[in-house]
């Protein structure tokens, strides 16, 4: 009897022991879902961007995470070919200039056109904990819509000191790109329009390596410094833009002078591009309330002559009911691409000579860009709900299209599945 | 100039108390594990919301001509 008794315990015990496990695996296995969509509309008519997205992340072992990220992007609207305004919309007037005498171009520029199209992202990591310090994290990614297809891998690896007072992280990942019109490959570069001289499909390569950082200042303070150096070969070019050969002429009903189109060539970029960039980074909490502040701060150069300053600011304040308010800014500067013209010049007396790179894309102008908004968000019973609305502007330096001005909007949902 | 009045701007929407506690924010000390309630806070990582991350770089690859910075991997796409 006291053997039965002996046994009943042990397998009570054992029934208790595997009840237990099986919630310590159960908490092991949280599940987290983040949910978005999100609104991006250009002014005047020009591009809008609905933004589906669900990141789902969880344990698969005490060791062991996966992130599934999926995006899809749905986009339309008219875009900037890098081509002169038709001159009724463009015309300056020099009036007292002299020496110009050709004909006004009376044909119509296309200088922005319409498009269409549907992108879907997916992207999946795999983190490994190798042991109290030691992490590694693989990558894959893939990305596809009706002009441009791109397949990435990555590999980071993290070692936090004994202490934890720092992080260091080493990251390599590489990417190809194939690159073409909807309808046919890509143009020839710096070919007439006219000609429709068209080359197959473009393909890049490009490798990144990240070196960082990450320092716990103290109770309340975390930061951030990342050295990446990327380069990328192959194409490099925007297959759609073009860039316009102009001259000043005289009107001769008026006697004003104004620049007319006299032929229009697809864009060229090198077929390289080195970048450096150094980013870094900071959160801290202060205050009664635990106010957060986030300041990051990106210097970016690369070999096409483009050197960026950005700085992001973000403040977040809690609220009653476990809700807060979070205002946002952000300022970015960029110099032009050694290559970037408004447009080729014509004097009208020598033979116009081609340089080997030019485009006119106003995305390689010298840009100013500003961005301001707030966010909400509340904590509800079975998840975090955020809403946020932002404006953004940018200026372009002697661009055609000088101005970029857009409003996002975005409703986020995270939920958790312990 | 420009720059200057949005960050007057941001410093007033945000209160300026931050402004006190800045000497303090880079006061290096030593965190034991178990005073390290405040930087486990989802709000205290560095990357504190990854979707709006994503979100953004993925507006900004497209209409500006830097890019990078906070990691490597992700996949990119012809928006630029």
């Amino acid at each position: 009897m006291q053997n039965i008794s002996h046994k009943l315990s042990l397998a009570t015990c054992t029934l208790l022991g595997g009840a237990q496990q099986a919630q310590a695996e159960a908490i092991d296995n949280a599940w987290d879902l983040d949910s978005s969509i999100l609104y991006y509309s250009e002014a005047d008519d020009r591009v809008s961007v609905t933004k589906a997205m669900a990141f789902l992340s969880g344990d698969l072992s005490a060791r062991d995470s996966i992130n599934v990220n999926l995006v899809l992007d749905t986009m339309s609207g008219a875009t900037p070919t890098g081509a002169v305004k038709s001159q009724s919309s463009s015309v300056t007037s020099f009036t007292g200039a002299s020496g110009a005498s050709a004909a006004i171009d009376g044909g119509a520029s296309v200088d922005r056109v319409h498009f269409s199209d549907t992108r879907l992202g997916i992207a999946l990591s795999w983190d490994h904990q190798l042991n109290r310090t030691h992490s590694i994290s693989y990558g894959g990614s893939l990305s596809v819509e009706k002009d441009y297809q791109s397949y990435g891998a990555s590999i980071n690896y993290s070692i936090d000191s004994a202490d934890r007072a720092y992080t260091y992280t080493f990251g390599l990942a590489t990417s190809w790109d194939q690159i073409y019109r909807k309808t046919d490959g890509t143009p020839e570069p710096l070919s007439s329009v006219e000609d429709n001289s068209i080359f197959s499909d473009g393909e890049r390569y490009s490798y990144d390596l990240l070196a960082g950082i990450t320092k716990v200042f103290n109770k309340k303070t975390i930061a951030q410094l990342n050295y990446t150096l990327s380069y990328s070969d192959g194409y490099h070019t925007d297959p759609y833009k073009v860039i316009s050969q102009v001259r000043l002429v005289e009107d001769t009903s008026t006697g004003e002078f104004a620049w007319a189109e006299l032929a229009r060539y697809y864009e060229s970029r090198p077929n390289s591009r080195l970048r450096h960039v150094v980013f870094t980074s900071m959160a801290h909490q202060y205050g009664g309330a635990g106010e957060t502040l986030h300041a990051d701060y990106r210097l970016y150069t690369d070999d096409w002559g483009i050197n960026s300053h950005t700085i992001t600011l973000r403040h977040k304040t809690p609220l009653a009911k476990q809700s807060y308010i979070e205002p946002h800014i952000r300022y970015y500067q960029q110099s032009a691409a050694d290559f970037y013209l408004h447009s080729i010049l014509d004097d009208g007396n020598s033979p116009v000579v081609l340089p080997e790179y030019a485009s006119a894309d106003n995305r390689l102008a010298e840009t100013t860009g500003i961005t301001l908004g707030m966010e909400y968000g509340q904590q509800l019973a079975g998840g975090k709900l955020r809403i946020r609305g932002e404006y953004i502007n940018w200026q372009h330096q002697d661009a055609e299209y000088d101005e970029t001005a857009a409003v996002v909007l975005q409703l986020s949902y995270q939920k958790r599945f312990d | 100039m420009k720059i200057l009045f949005y960050l007057i701007l941001f410093a007033t929407l945000s209160g300026c108390s931050f402004y006190q506690s800045a000497s303090q924010a880079f006061t290096v000390e030593k965190v034991e594990a178990w005073e390290r309630g405040v930087l486990s806070r989802d709000d205290m990582q560095l990357d504190a919301d990854p979707v709006r991350t994503f979100s953004d770089e993925h507006i900004y690859f497209s209409k500006e001509a830097s890019t990078g910075g906070r990691g490597v991997g992700g996949g990119g796409c012809g928006c630029n």
